[in-house]
């Protein structure tokens, strides 16, 4: 396990800030390839879709720095 | 070229400013900038007195103040007087919420969720601020709620406490914002509503009197100025709130104001059925019965001037009585006629009452008889259960989100999820991007606020440069809120500034519980702008369609049953829905409305009338054919009715009352072939 406070100028951020703005940005890369494709039109809830999908980055990324 | 003139074009020109532009920006800017200073000074007031009395969230006061204060002179004292109600009711329900469910968690929490729903459905199924008083009747028991609930979950036994000092601080901000604005504006909202109201009396008389004049293959052009006119005539409902709660002399009136709305919809609806019979019969004869009607217009109603009507309106009433009567009693011996003479009186009779509502406007204390208190219709449930559905389920994700990971400032990111579910609920597809306005503009405030409690209030000694430190933010932000830009965003900023900043008399610079504590807002506002990405409302297409579909359902069910004893029911249901049609409703959807209500008034009459005449089967078969959707067949078996009216002797009594009927007949079978799309839209099979 790795997860220690970060020292933002001074502020204690909680390690999970950084990893849900990490996620955010995949997210958005993931979100860019997904418009160009048009593969959100394929899909019955988009907001949904894309809501679970930032969940299983978050989970990835917390796993991948848990390990 | 002389070598001066040559260096004179050479030269540069210096930039100084335009004094004039610039005294007209600074004109510009000035009310938005007055009302920054009010904001502020009401907030000031508030927290002078929360202090004084040594209360102990004084910042509920000024947050209360901030939120009340409002652009508008009506809406802020209105709005002061809902939250008053709302504000007592939400601390009622906690209190009972506490003492059903002691010392049980689940149960209170869910119960906090399901009084958070309930609040929703009312704030949507209610209107304007009555809506508003619900919302608050919601968050106010979360706020209390938060205070009372320990680390994870569950009621204490200081509720009462809690209630009682919560909704003191928040009447303290209502009763300062109230006697700030009102005592440094004296608002204008009713001479704007009687502008409008007397520039669309003017238009539908000008344009009602104006289609007798246009031949028939020229009908089709006024439409879209109709459809453009029943918008208008919807967007009044959120002037005529306004007006209500600027005046405490037009409240008792109220009826009266609503009834002028009906009587320029109603307006609206002769004009409609005079012009389409108009289009579809071009000839001579027609022709001839158009310009017997005109004549019966008086000259004031044709070219009429909206100052002069808004200023004295009585001369204008007594001359659509006095066509009313004229026209009603015009003797008439075709059902063409008979047609054009009904819907122009139902016309100038509508004129008229709307005309009622400007007597009523420049004259508050007169007495206006005949109106009745108008009865609440819901134009549509589904929206209301969504957002009532959304509401429970973001308080009860919150909830275990809170529960689960034991984070200390849980509770107040329920209270802000909720305070943001319930309270943008209301605005439709709008929601979403309200909350997330609301929630950069938190953003943005957290920073302001930092700089304030950290850099500038450690070195301020006493309140009067605390009210300057926060001035400093409240001044800027209540200007922006004044405009129309962003308005949610600047909204935010006066909202959430003193949650953050949380000034006490004891302050407190602890920079951990400030970033907990903006970070419990933020995602509270973040939780609910997820819910509405999720869950989100119907959109505006399918509203209006549902809207069509219901006022159809209803229309059908007309044909069968008892008949009403008069059209008010079914006037009041359509306008309600009327009143409810989104923005973005086609104009030919808001027509397809109108021509329902149009046709529901003549089944309603003609039902009554063919009662008397023993014509009840012949009716029943048109009318079966109605309510299957069976436009052209319904037109048919209309046309039969017609035949065996007029076959009816003269010599039997009730010989107008007979061509009376005709006249709808002929209206009717005319709406259905006009929409025929609309009225055999999923027919019965």
């Amino acid at each position: 396990m790795n997860f220690t406070e970060v020292d933002l100028f001074g502020v204690y951020l909680a390690p999970v800030s950084l990893m849900m703005a990490a996620a955010w940005l995949v997210l958005i890369a993931l979100r860019h390839v997904a418009d160009h494709f048009g593969l959100l039109r394929h899909v019955w809830h988009p907001a949904l879709f894309v809501f679970a999908f930032y969940m299983i980055i978050l989970s990835s990324v917390v796993l991948v720095v848990a390990r | 070229m002389s070598r001066a003139r040559l260096w004179a074009s050479v030269q540069p020109q210096t930039n100084w400013p335009d004094t004039a532009r610039l005294a007209r920006a600074l004109r510009s800017a000035t009310p938005a900038l007055l009302f920054g200073l009010r904001l502020w000074a009401a907030v000031c007031l508030a927290l002078y007195i929360a202090f004084w009395l040594q209360l102990d969230n004084a910042y509920w006061a000024g947050t209360s103040a901030a939120i009340v204060c409002q652009p508008s002179l009506g809406a802020s004292l209105r709005k002061g007087w809902f939250r008053v109600i709302g504000t007592v009711v939400g601390a009622v329900a906690i209190v009972v919420l506490t003492a059903w469910f002691p010392q049980q968690r689940t149960g209170f929490l869910l119960g906090l969720a399901l009084w958070g729903a309930a609040c929703g459905l009312l704030a949507t199924l209610l209107r304007n601020f009555a809506a508003y008083s619900a919302a608050l009747a919601g968050y106010t028991a979360v706020i209390i709620a938060s205070d009372e609930l320990g680390a994870v979950g569950g009621a204490n036994g200081d509720v009462f406490i809690l209630a009682i000092s919560r909704a003191s601080e928040i009447c303290i901000g209502i009763i300062c914002a109230g006697v700030v604005l009102a005592g440094t504006d004296f608002g204008g909202t009713r001479h704007r509503l009687a502008a409008q109201l007397a520039a669309l009396s003017v238009e539908i008389a000008n344009k009602l009197a104006s289609t007798f004049v246009l031949d028939g293959s020229a009908q089709p052009k006024t439409r879209p100025v109709r459809r453009e006119l029943i918008r208008r005539v919807i967007a009044l409902d959120s002037v005529i709130d306004e007006a209500l709660g600027e005046s405490s002399d037009l409240r008792p009136h109220s009826p009266v104001l609503q009834a002028a709305v009906g009587g320029l919809f109603a307006a609206l609806s002769g004009w409609r059925s005079a012009a389409v019979h108009l289009e579809l019969l071009q000839s001579d004869p027609s022709r001839r019965e158009a310009d017997i009607v005109r004549a019966n217009i008086p000259q004031e109603l044709r070219q009429g001037d909206a100052t002069s009507w808004a200023v004295d309106p009585s001369p204008m009433c007594r001359a659509c009585a006095a066509a009313v009567r004229a026209l009603t009693a015009l003797p008439a011996r075709t059902p063409s006629l008979r047609l054009f003479a009904d819907q122009t009186a139902e016309a100038l009779d509508g004129i008229g009452r709307a005309l009622d509502g400007l007597l009523l406007l420049a004259d508050p204390g007169r007495h206006i008889p005949g109106h009745q208190s108008a009865r609440f219709s819901v134009p549509d449930l589904l929206p209301s259960l969504v957002n009532a559905g959304r509401a429970f389920v973001t308080i009860v994700a919150v909830e275990l989100f809170w529960i689960m990971t034991a984070w200390p400032n849980g509770a107040q990111a329920i209270t802000f999820a909720a305070v943001a579910v319930i309270l943008f609920s209301p605005r439709a597809d709008q929601a979403y991007a309200t909350t997330m306005s609301f929630m950069v503009g938190t953003g943005l405030t957290t920073a302001l606020a930092a700089i304030v409690k950290f850099a500038v209030l450690p070195g301020v000694a006493n309140f009067a440069g605390f009210s300057l430190a926060i001035g400093l933010v409240l001044v800027p932000a209540g200007a922006l809120m004044a405009q129309p830009w962003q308005t949610a965003m600047f909204t935010a900023m006066a909202a959430n500034f003193l949650p953050l900043l949380a000034p006490a008399n004891q302050m407190n610079y602890d920079t951990l519980q400030f970033y907990n504590s903006a970070l419990a807002i933020v995602a509270g506002l973040g939780a609910a702008a997820l819910a509405f990405r999720l869950l989100p409302p119907l959109s505006p297409a399918l509203r209006t369609r549902r809207l069509l579909a219901l006022t159809l359902r209803n229309l059908r069910r007309l044909t069968t049953g008892p008949i009403p004893r008069t059209a008010s029911e079914w006037e009041g249901r359509v306008y309600s829905r009327l009143s409810a049609l989104p923005e973005q409703a086609e104009p030919l959807q808001r027509a397809q409305l109108m021509a329902a209500l149009s046709v529901g008034t003549e089944i309603i009459r003609l039902r009554r009338v063919a009662h008397r005449f023993d014509q009840d089967a012949e009716l029943d078969v048109a009318l079966d054919a109605v309510a299957k959707g069976e436009s052209s067949a319904a037109a048919e078996r209309l046309a039969r009715l017609d035949q065996r009216l007029a076959a009816l002797p003269s010599t039997r009594p009730g010989v107008r009352v007979r061509l009376r009927a005709r006249a709808s007949i002929l209206a009717m079978s005319e709406a259905l072939a006009q929409h025929a799309v609309y009225f055999d839209a999923g027919a019965a099979r």
